[in-house]
Order: structure tokens, then C-alpha cells, then sequence
């Protein structure tokens, strides 16, 4: 095994992001004002390298991702800057996004059965980016797609180009979506809760099956879960989201075996652990702010258990408390 | 066997008509949930876990075995009988926001199986309230609608309507799947309160082997319609004896980076195995 965790700090220096994000920003109108569900977000994904953003409901995990999509509606308000490869594509406009989407920033989503169109045979759907982005003739998108199945495991892959979506199971529809996902080699791939519909067994093929095409292909990916195990394996980096802004970010050793945030730590405690029989699992109590009303401290104050006077006053900043390891916390967490 | 819940042999066939196989959807299971204490049924979608619980409580019918509660044979019950069954067993869904009527109030929806076994006749509302605190909802939650709360309140609210008829068995399928991950702990604090302080039985369905493992005595593992592998909790666990129970083991991703990334190869193999069957 190599060190991954020594790999994945140096890594952020040594080479220019494939993707960078610098102060994003999301605000939907709502009945009650403006809500802004992304706070300031920054972000850097590397070659080669997969960054898990972990949050729960409501957190900006996947809003942060659908902006750099371009896929929000036309009334959330986006500031800030996505580069894409150095290139700025934050307000570019719907035709550039167009061909930015699948080219160079690759999609896979939650719900494989929706994703897919049912009317149209698999060997359509993936040839289809194939003909019209690549340029590819009917034959050579043909060959290309089997190609691709047969990359993501799917056996007897120019048969299976005949069949309609629901041939196939819930974990051969999600390595359909990944491999048009990856069909048109993109430098990044986002991956937003891709395993959260699957069995856990069907799960653990996804998550080998990313890694390796990662290794054979280098692509950047980043996934988006409301669940540290399942990232624990696959991530070289993490960033914890809370209210739409990140509360800590770390090399996935780091995170896990000296987690700073009290909510991170409390994530953490409320997952039950295999083969253990605890009587009771932490919780964190309370529900997350109110975007429309967040309090004027820290925003997870409400609802942290070592609350301090100071927390409740000051807005804490992101600050390095570890190699690459930012918190935005007041307080010393005792390790 | 003994137990509170005694279950020998049950089947579950579909179709089979005009000499086509049956879908053997639950094939000769057998199991037994004892007073106070909780069995957790483990299985992948499809492997049989949720037609067996629904089979228990006749929500689907069983073409084979038998069912004792409390040494009644479900089976056999007449209407009446098997509405009395149904105060004594009572089931809590996945999706609360499905299971609740969205233009009732939560309280009244928690009245409702009061009503329906013409229970608390004097003082329904005061009981309603009851069962609230007793899931951790303040009072004034009884006069809400689905739509205004949170997923974890909709699954206390679920709870709470179970518990109206005060039943000695909960049948719990896969009851935190849809919830996020800090509101899942308190829902299994909960119920694990709710057992020792009501003396209640579980037979807790659900995929998650890890959140099983936390509130079960006893594991049942289920795979295309059969128990595989059955016994105390902590020992299947520790000492799988089925390749499936292995490999299901193995496909639980853990919160520990170092492990998990060694775990890989182990799971791989594992799973490529199972694969092939």
C-alpha cells in the first residue's frame, strides 16, 4: 500500500487544479428574504486526485456542485469564481456550460433509475455524447460505447448496447451512468451520492470500480456523501460542509484520526460501529440553522456541546490547525 | 423454539399458476423474536426481508409455515382474532412521509389506530400527547402537518403511532434508511429507550448491518429468500460462518481510512466470488 496520506498533502502544491472554486456564493429568494445556502466556499481538485465533500441535508454539498455545473435555476443568484483547467466558466453562458458539462467536468448522480432515459436503449444513451461532442461516426461511437461498458464491468457489452434501462439492475444502471459519465474523458468527475440508492454489496463494486478507472485513467473525482464511512476509503482529501460553508477540511487520515470541528467530531460519533454494541450513540442535538437566520457566532454553536462564550459572539475563520488541515473553529479540541 | 414471536417454515410464493415456477419470495424461514429483546433481519433489496416482515402480520399472505404471537397461531386467526394480532404487533415503515396522511395533523394520524381499536374512548387527545412526549416530540408537534417536520420527527411520529395500541412486538422496517446520519442515532437511541423502558420486542429489518449489529441480541441474515446464517449477534459478527454474511461484512464501508483501504482487496475478491454465483 502507498502512503496516500502524505501523497494527498504535498499534492495540492506541486500541480495546478483541474477545478478551483473561490468564494462561492448561492443565494435563493425565498418568501422570507434571501437565502444564502452557500456561504464562501473555496475548493481545489487536483489530477488524479478525489476529494469527498461530506454534509448533511441542507449543507450546500450538492448546490456548491450544481453551480459549478451551471445546473442551478435561473433564480439562484451564483457569485464568486470556478476555473475549470485555469478557464473562469462561472457566468459563462448556457452554450458554454453546454459543452463544458461531460467534456471537461463528467456527472454521475444519486438516482440512476431517473438519470436514464427508459424509452431509449443504453447503447443510444452512451453513444449519443459520443456522435455529437466527439464527432464520432455511428460505428465508431458504437465500438466506443462497448468499449466503455466493458471498462465499467458490464459483461457481454455489445449485447447489452440493445437493451432499455430496465434491463438492467439498480448497480449496472449506476456503472451505465458512470461510464457516459467518463465517455467523453473528462478532467473531472462529480459524483453526488452516487452509491446512496444501492445495496451495500452493489456499493462496494461502485466504489472499487471509481477507484481503479481513477488509477487507469487519472481523472480528478469529486464525491459528494452524507456519510463519512463510505468516504473513508476513497478519498484523499475531505471537506466537511455545515450550513453552507466548509467547517473542516483535511487529508483523510488526518480527519478521521484527529477531527477538530465539534460537528465533524459528532458525525463521526453518531455512526454506529460494526460488531459493536454501545448503549447509546452520540447525537448532535438541534437542527441546522435557518439559512434566512443563521446566529452571529459560530453557526453550529446552537447545537455544540462545548460551547464557549466566544463562539457565540465571533464568526470563526477557517484556520490551519495541521498540515493542510484547516477548522473553522475558536475552540482546542483535545486530541 | 420458544419465544413471543415464533416463526417456522414460512413461505411466501407468488404466482406458480399454470405449471410456471413461483417466485419464492420468502422460502421456509424460520425464526423467533423473544420478549424484550430484539432480532435484526439483514438482507440486500430482494432478498425476502420486508415480504417476510409484512408476511407476519398477514399485511401479505402466507402461502406456508407458521406464525405464533404468543403462542397464537396467526395463521389460522379469523378477522377479529388477527385485528386483536395486529394491537399486539404493530409495524413502522421506512418512509415516514409516505406512511403519513399529509392533510391530517401528525397528532391525529397518531389518534387513528386508537379509533380504530376503540381505545382511550375517554381521553384520546390526552393519550396522544402521551405518546408523544414518550418519542421525545413536545406538544405542541400534535397539531402539525407531515410537511412541517423533519424527517427524524416524521420517523418519531411513525414510532408514536405504533406504540398507540401498545403493542409487545414492533415490526421495524429499515426505520433510519432515509434519514441522515446524526438523526439515525437518535432514532436508534430512541427505540433502544423505548425497549427497556416498555419491555418491547423488535424484529428490526433493515440493509445497514452496522446499525443492526448496535441494537440486536440476535442477527438473521437473509439472502434471495432464505435465512443464510442465524445467531447471537456479536458472534455472527465476529465469526461469520456463510460466504454471503462475509462478503456483506466486508462491503460495510467503515469510518477508518487505514482500514478500510486494506479491506479492499479482502472485499473484492469477496464480492467478485458472489458474483459468479
Amino acid at each position: 500500500m502507498t502512503a496516500p496520506s502524505a501523497a494527498s498533502a504535498t499534492a495540492p502544491s506541486s500541480s495546478a487544479p483541474v477545478l478551483s472554486v473561490r468564494d462561492l456564493r448561492v443565494s435563493f429568494s425565498s418568501r422570507r428574504g434571501r437565502a444564502p445556502v452557500v456561504t464562501g466556499v473555496d475548493l481545489d481538485v487536483h489530477a488524479g486526485e478525489t476529494l469527498a465533500i461530506v454534509g448533511e441535508s441542507g449543507s450546500g454539498k450538492s448546490v456548491s456542485m450544481l453551480a459549478v455545473l451551471g445546473l442551478l435555476p435561473s433564480h439562484a443568484v451564483v457569485e464568486g469564481s470556478v476555473e475549470v483547467d485555469g478557464e473562469q466558466v462561472l457566468g459563462a453562458g448556457p452554450e458554454r456550460m453546454r459543452a463544458l458539462r461531460g467534456r471537461e467536468v463528467g456527472m454521475v448522480f444519486q438516482d440512476p433509475m431517473t438519470s436514464l432515459n427508459p424509452v431509449l436503449t443504453i447503447g443510444r444513451q452512451v453513444t449519443e455524447g459520443l456522435e455529437e461532442r466527439l464527432g464520432l461516426s455511428r460505428r465508431a461511437a458504437r465500438d466506443r460505447a462497448a468499449e466503455l461498458l466493458a471498462l465499467v464491468g458490464i459483461r457481454d457489452p455489445q449485447a447489452r448496447l440493445d437493451n432499455y434501462p430496465h434491463q438492467f439492475s439498480g448497480g449496472m444502471r449506476q456503472r451505465v451512468m458512470i461510464a457516459i459519465g467518463l465517455s467523453l474523458d473528462p478532467a473531472v468527475l462529480i459524483a453526488d451520492e452516487p452509491t446512496t440508492a444501492l445495496d451495500v454489496t452493489t456499493q462496494a463494486q461502485i466504489l472499487d470500480l471509481v477507484q481503479d478507472l481513477q488509477d487507469r485513467l487519472g481523472t480528478a473525482v469529486v464525491w459528494v456523501s452524507h456519510d463519512l464511512g463510505v468516504v473513508a476509503g476513497i478519498a484523499d482529501r475531505v471537506v466537511v460542509m455545515y450550513s453552507g460553508e466548509i467547517v473542516e477540511q483535511a487529508p483523510v487520515d488526518a480527519l478521521y484520526a484527529t477531527p477538530q470541528h465539534p460537528y465533524t467530531r459528532g458525525l463521526l460519533g453518531a455512526l454506529p460501529v460494526l460488531g459493536e454494541r454501545r448503549a447509546e450513540l452520540a447525537t448532535i442535538a438541534g437542527l441546522p440553522p435557518d439559512p434566512v437566520a443563521r446566529p452571529s457566532g459560530c453557526w453550529f454553536a446552537p447545537r455544540c456541546p462545548i460551547r464557549a462564550q466566544a463562539c457565540v459572539t465571533a464568526h470563526p475563520p477557517l484556520r490551519e490547525v495541521g498540515p493542510g488541515h484547516l477548522a473553522r473553529t475558536l475552540c482546542e479540541v483535545a486530541p | 423454539m420458544s419465544g413471543l414471536l415464533v416463526v417456522e417454515d414460512l413461505q411466501v410464493h407468488f404466482g406458480g399458476r399454470r405449471g410456471a415456477e413461483p417466485v419464492k419470495a420468502v422460502d421456509r424461514v424460520s425464526l423467533a423474536v423473544e420478549r424484550g429483546q430484539t432480532l435484526g433481519l439483514v438482507g440486500e433489496s430482494g432478498s425476502g426481508k420486508s415480504t417476510t416482515g409484512l408476511a407476519l402480520l398477514r399485511l401479505v399472505e402466507p402461502t406456508g409455515g407458521r406464525v405464533e404471537l404468543d403462542g397464537i397461531d396467526v395463521r389460522a386467526a379469523g378477522r377479529r382474532e388477527l385485528r386483536g394480532l395486529r394491537r399486539r404487533m404493530a409495524m413502522v415503515f421506512q418512509d415516514p412521509y409516505a406512511s403519513l396522511n399529509p392533510r391530517r395533523t401528525v397528532g391525529d394520524s397518531v389518534a387513528e389506530p386508537l379509533e380504530v381499536h376503540g381505545l382511550h374512548r375517554d381521553d384520546r387527545r390526552g393519550r396522544v400527547r402521551e405518546l408523544f412526549s414518550l418519542v421525545g416530540l413536545a406538544d405542541d408537534f400534535v397539531d402539525r402537518h407531515p410537511h412541517e417536520l423533519s424527517g427524524g420527527q416524521r420517523q418519531r411520529v411513525g414510532i408514536a403511532r405504533a406504540l398507540a395500541v401498545e403493542p409487545d412486538l414492533l415490526v421495524l422496517d429499515e426505520p433510519i434508511a432515509s434519514l441522515d446520519v446524526s438523526v439515525q442515532a437518535q432514532v436508534l437511541n430512541l427505540l433502544v429507550r423505548l425497549q427497556r423502558e416498555l419491555g418491547l420486542a423488535y424484529l428490526f429489518i433493515a440493509h445497514d448491518l452496522a446499525a443492526v449489529a448496535h441494537v440486536s441480541d440476535t442477527v438473521a441474515v437473509m439472502n434471495r429468500g432464505r435465512i443464510v446464517e442465524q445467531g447471537d449477534a456479536q458472534e455472527v459478527y465476529r465469526a461469520p460462518q456463510h460466504e454471503y454474511t462475509r462478503a456483506l461484512l466486508a462491503a460495510v464501508p467503515q469510518p477508518d481510512p487505514a482500514a478500510e483501504r486494506a479491506r479492499r482487496a479482502e472485499r473484492r475478491a469477496l464480492v467478485a466470488e458472489l458474483a459468479q454465483d
